[in-house]
């Protein structure tokens, strides 16, 4: 047997009715036995619930949770250092890289260049005189030098 | 304002012992919360250290929009459904052992609450824990978790609402079906004997 208002009495035992109806189920309560039967049951199933024993933190219960805490600040601080440098650093380490790269790339561009020969010390010495060559050789060209110019000026 | 709130935005505006005081005021209920899933003190007290945890380091982004403990116990819940899920639980339903691990580390079983009668009544008494906490623990998780916040915490349906992440009507199915089911259970163990 069962009755329509048993369906409200889990409410009604967690005072989660509006007022009237709250009010309805009390007077209910008093007149219907299914209901009040089930009512005993509900409310003694909770005091069971609530009778279960607590247990109580241990005694390392705190020093362990504040170590956890510790670990986690320290974490935090090591990844907000990585996290400022792992961005930062990377740029400069990178251009200076580079620039070791160059450096080293011209050094041995010029071990790999051959040595100059006495010839070519000789010549890099003599350059000047070298360079007035043309004109020493083409002497001759200044002994008739009038005769050059007057050539092609109207007589 | 709830006087935990004031505490929690203390907290937040650096005030570390007003951490301290909500950590002292609910340590024993979530340890008690996360035991009834887990049965075993050791891991029910590593579980509560993750909800304060958490708590502290949500901090920055505590919003007062309910009262604390809705909060609080909303995190233990989130922490105590992820471990539920975890499948080495499963079989610990069907188990009758109701141990706890001592501080030492010793697996023991459970201290009777009341040392106080004959042997008989202790034993009577254990057993009826053990039947009590098993027939919890036999229930779906969202009703177990509906239930316990419920009557063991005296939270409202609207706040466990919160909590679950649902409906104030499907909390309002959740607890009238857990308690249908435990009364289902008890009436066959009565009858019959057998345990639930």
């Amino acid at each position: 047997m069962t009755c329509p208002y048993e369906k409200w009495l889990s409410q009604y035992i967690d005072g989660e009715l509006p007022p009237e109806k709250r009010n309805q189920i009390r007077t209910h309560l008093d007149s219907c036995d299914i209901c009040r039967t089930e009512y005993n049951t509900l409310t003694g199933l909770d005091i069971q619930l609530r009778s279960l024993p607590e247990i109580e933190p241990s005694e390392g219960f705190e020093r362990a949770f504040w170590k956890k805490v510790a670990d986690w600040e320290e974490r935090k601080e090591r990844s907000a250092f990585r996290a400022f440098f792992g961005r930062g650093w990377r740029p400069y380490v990178v251009s200076g890289m580079a620039a070791l790269m160059i450096v080293f790339g011209l050094h041995f561009f010029n071990l790999a260049a051959p040595a100059p020969t006495p010839e070519d010390v000789m010549m890099a010495e003599q350059m000047d005189l070298l360079l007035d060559y043309d004109i020493i050789s083409h002497l001759e060209l200044l002994e008739n030098w009038e005769a050059i110019t007057a050539v092609g000026e109207p007589s | 304002m709830d006087a935990d709130v004031k505490q929690m935005l203390e907290f937040q505006a650096g005030n570390h012992g007003a951490f301290q005081v909500l950590f002292t005021k609910y340590k024993k209920k979530i340890i008690n919360f996360c035991y009834r899933f887990c049965r075993d003190q050791a891991r029910a007290e590593e579980l509560a250290q993750e909800v304060f945890l958490n708590v502290y380091r949500g901090a920055a982004n505590y919003r007062p929009t309910a009262r604390f403990s809705t909060w609080l116990f909303q995190i233990a819940t989130h922490v105590c459904l992820n471990e539920m899920r975890k499948a080495h639980y499963r079989h610990k339903i069907d188990s009758i052992d109701a141990a706890v691990v001592t501080d030492d580390g010793e697996r023991r079983n459970r201290e009777l609450s009341d040392s106080s009668g004959s042997p008989e009544e202790m034993m009577e008494q254990q057993e009826r824990e053990t039947l009590i906490q098993q027939a919890l623990l036999s229930l779906p998780e969202k009703q177990r978790l509906a239930l316990s916040l419920r009557v063991l915490n005296g939270f409202s349906y609207q706040e466990i609402g919160r909590q679950i992440r649902c409906s104030e009507n499907s909390v309002k199915t959740l607890i009238h079906r857990g308690r249908q089911q435990l009364k289902t259970l008890f009436q066959k163990r009565d009858k019959g004997g057998a345990r639930p």
